[in-house]
């Protein structure tokens, strides 16, 4: 451990290569350590880690308290240095959202304009606002009145308040998706995993009135029943709607709601990457060549006379 | 009126562009260069946030959605803000880390200074935390803040008064957003005293020798500045990585639900750069005696200062023992970090009493080594200092040992009787 501190330090620095030995070499024992002690040194250590993890591994079973099915890890299009989101597959979830989702949930952060540019071209998405009806006012007469929705208006909400959306939905309130992929341990894919893991309960089970079971949600029990099914919606480009298919575009679709900035940054990034690619080499260069002269010196003490 | 003859320009010059650095530093030197630029990226980002921020219970957590959403890069600058402190916070730990290795604490004021900047960040960085009002920022600042009510007599009175109210509420997220302000202008007055007193001695070196002759010094232009520039380079490197493509990769999931009192998330958990403190707060079983432990663990620090000053300057570089001890600590502090991030049970509440035990008793020990080591050197070790440690270890002892879990007390103490 010792010699590896050194090297890591890299004490070497000052170290004459001549008969004159360095302070460094002549006080550390670690270099005195014969192969037959390092080896030793080395299968211990590789014994003991091996030991916390074979101890760790026998671990994990035995967490298995809270009865919750972790998802598998599915690997998203959208993830990765230089992939961005699907835009036909956020445009088909979208749709998946509006016509399933939209009847229980609130996303309350988005508004039509944000779809502009991204799966709708500025006139579809005006088309789409004014399928709405939205109250505004006061007017000049002091009256509230309705009209067809703007680009500026936020997705309209399926409940007035939380006591009502409770009230519909067995006591629980249905979370508003706004950020939802990002509000949840494994994202993604506990998402996809939980719009398509419904099945029947266990042997023994007790599963209350209205009520569905779901392993991948903690406790199994969830008030939210199974809301996708194949061809429950037929998608505007012909691309057939089977489960899978929905539940994951209108995952895609919850990505982008939940970090709408995401390609933007890549490309920052990227940009950024590529300036610093060139300037770090020349930066490293720069710093070696201004360095050689006291890199190759040599120190030398000597006993005064 | 830039010449050199000019009191401020030379000054600024005999302090920065002729300022003699040994020749022997390496790589562990160059943190404390990267600390300040994390902290210049922290005010320039923490800037343009603050421009968009609103201060208010019922729109804070609305304004940062605004920023992600609708400020041109704004999602970008909170994840320069978000990472940049996680990375200041790594960077810091390695600087101190550097410090106890090779000894930089002999240099009392720049030691004592450092902690005072530790204390500072750790309070800038939870004061930003609850400035998003997500449930992680409500509910931390609750159990944070509810900590000082451990505090004899003036506690509760104390935890009201931060707060403003009887609850964490909008008098306590608008001074905390004042707070996180200021705190930051603050740690630059010290860091340039900091700085400063670290100037008034010259830098420490790997090899722990003074050099009064100035053989083994070079002007820190343009060997160190260049240096500095390369590591700087580096550093933006990993910070706009973070920021660009794993953004939210410190934002636990919890933090993008709006702040709801009359919910407790189910897994509490701070940030990890505050996990190994948190292994110390969970160490003990009474609320007072991890709190105890828990400022202990940081004013630990402060007693290294008190090593026996001999002409040797060095650290543990030379002493295979001090190796061992300083190789064993930081294992023990990494170990911490993630117990930190476990859940409540066994056996990772029974592993944080050990971990602190041996966080704690490195220090004497690594201190006794450091001792015996200067002996040898027949030089000035003072009685006054001893007792001092021997007081503060005796009573971080009783404390560590009334906050035991009743069987391990019960095991010590047969073992005792036996």
């Amino acid at each position: 451990m010792s010699a590896l501190l050194a090297k890591a330090s890299r004490q070497g620095f000052l170290q004459a290569k001549t008969s004159i030995s360095s302070q460094g070499a002549c006080i550390s024992t670690g270099r005195r350590f014969s192969r037959k002690k390092i080896a030793l040194a080395v299968a211990g250590g590789v014994l003991g880690v091996g030991s916390v993890g074979v101890g760790m591994a026998l671990l994990r079973p035995a967490n298995a308290q809270e009865l919750i099915l972790h998802p598998p890890h599915y690997r998203w299009d959208f993830k990765g240095y230089f992939a961005a989101y699907d835009k036909a597959s956020v445009r088909r979830g979208y749709q998946v959202y509006k016509q399933v989702c939209a009847a229980c949930h609130t996303m309350e952060a988005l508004c039509y304009r944000h779809l502009v540019d991204v799966c709708y071209s500025e006139r579809e998405a005006k088309r789409e606002a004014e399928e709405a009806m939205v109250w505004d006012g006061p007017n000049d007469a002091g009256q509230m009145f309705q009209r067809p929705g703007k680009l500026s208006d936020p997705f309209p909400k399926p409940y007035d308040n939380v006591e009502a959306a409770k009230a519909a939905n067995n006591g629980a309130y249905p979370p508003d998706l706004g950020h939802v992929v990002l509000a949840r341990e494994e994202a993604e894919s506990y998402i996809f995993a939980l719009l398509t893991g419904y099945c029947d309960p266990p042997a023994g089970y007790e599963l209350a009135d209205g009520m569905a079971y779901n392993p991948y949600f903690a406790g199994g029990a969830i008030s939210m029943a199974q809301a996708l099914y194949n061809e429950i919606i037929e998608y505007e480009d012909g691309t057939p709607a089977t489960q899978s298919q929905l539940a994951k575009d209108v995952v895609t679709f919850l990505s982008w709601a939940s970090d709408p900035d995401l390609e933007q940054r890549k490309k920052f990034g990227i940009k950024a990457g590529v300036v610093l690619f060139l300037m770090t080499p020349v930066a490293f260069y720069y710093k070696r060549f201004k360095f050689h002269t006291l890199y190759t010196q040599q120190i030398f003490w000597k006993k005064g006379k | 009126m830039f010449s050199r003859k000019n009191k401020w320009v030379k000054f600024l010059n005999n302090s920065v562009w002729d300022y003699k650095v040994p020749i022997n530093i390496n790589n562990w030197w160059y943190f404390g260069s990267l600390l300040g630029l994390m902290l210049v990226c922290q005010i320039i980002s923490g800037f343009f946030l603050s421009t968009h921020y609103v201060a208010h219970v019922d729109y804070a957590f609305d304004s940062i959605v605004h920023i992600n959403r609708d400020v041109n890069y704004g999602a970008l600058i909170r994840g320069f803000h978000i990472n940049g402190a996680s990375m200041f916070f790594f960077f810091m730990y390695i600087h101190i880390g550097r410090g106890i290795y090779y000894g930089c604490y002999r240099q009392a004021g720049v030691w004592y200074t450092g902690i005072v900047l530790m204390l500072l960040l750790m309070a800038t960085s939870f004061l930003g935390y609850v400035l998003p009002w997500g449930q992680m920022s409500y509910w931390a600042s609750v159990v944070i803040t509810s900590l000082l009510s451990t505090i004899p007599y003036i506690g509760p009175s104390l935890v009201e008064w931060i707060w403003g109210g009887y609850a964490v509420g909008q008098a306590t997220l608008t001074r905390f957003y004042s707070l996180h302000f200021i705190l930051p202008f603050i740690m630059v007055i010290v860091v340039i005293i900091h700085v400063g007193l670290l100037h008034e001695t010259g830098s420490s070196n790997p090899l722990g020798l003074y050099d009064p002759s100035g053989v083994g010094m070079r002007s820190f232009h343009p060997l160190y500045s260049c240096n500095d520039l390369f590591f700087c380079l580096v550093a933006m490197g990993y910070l706009i990585k973070l920021s660009a493509f794993h953004t939210w990769a410190f934002v636990p999931c919890e933090n993008w639900i709006k702040a709801d009192p009359m919910t407790t998330p189910k897994h509490i958990t701070p940030e990890w750069y505050f996990l190994w403190v948190y292994t110390i707060l969970r160490s003990a079983p009474t609320k007072g005696g991890g709190v105890a432990l828990m400022v202990l663990s940081i004013l630990v620090l402060a007693i290294l200062p008190l090593v026996p000053m001999t002409h040797w300057q060095g650290g543990t570089q030379f002493s295979p023992v001090g190796k061992m001890l300083f190789a064993l600590w930081v294992s023990n502090w990494l170990i911490m970090t993630w117990v930190g991030s476990q859940p409540a049970t066994w056996p990772f509440m029974e592993e944080t009493v050990y971990s602190t035990v041996i966080y704690f008793a490195f220090f004497p020990v690594f201190l006794l080594n450091l001792a015996l080591k200067a002996s040898k050197f027949q030089l000035d070790r003072s009685l006054y200092y001893k007792l001092w440690i021997l007081i503060l270890y005796v009573s971080i002892m009783i404390t560590i040992f009334y906050n035991l879990p009743e069987s391990i007390k019960w095991t010590i103490e047969d073992f005792l009787a036996n």
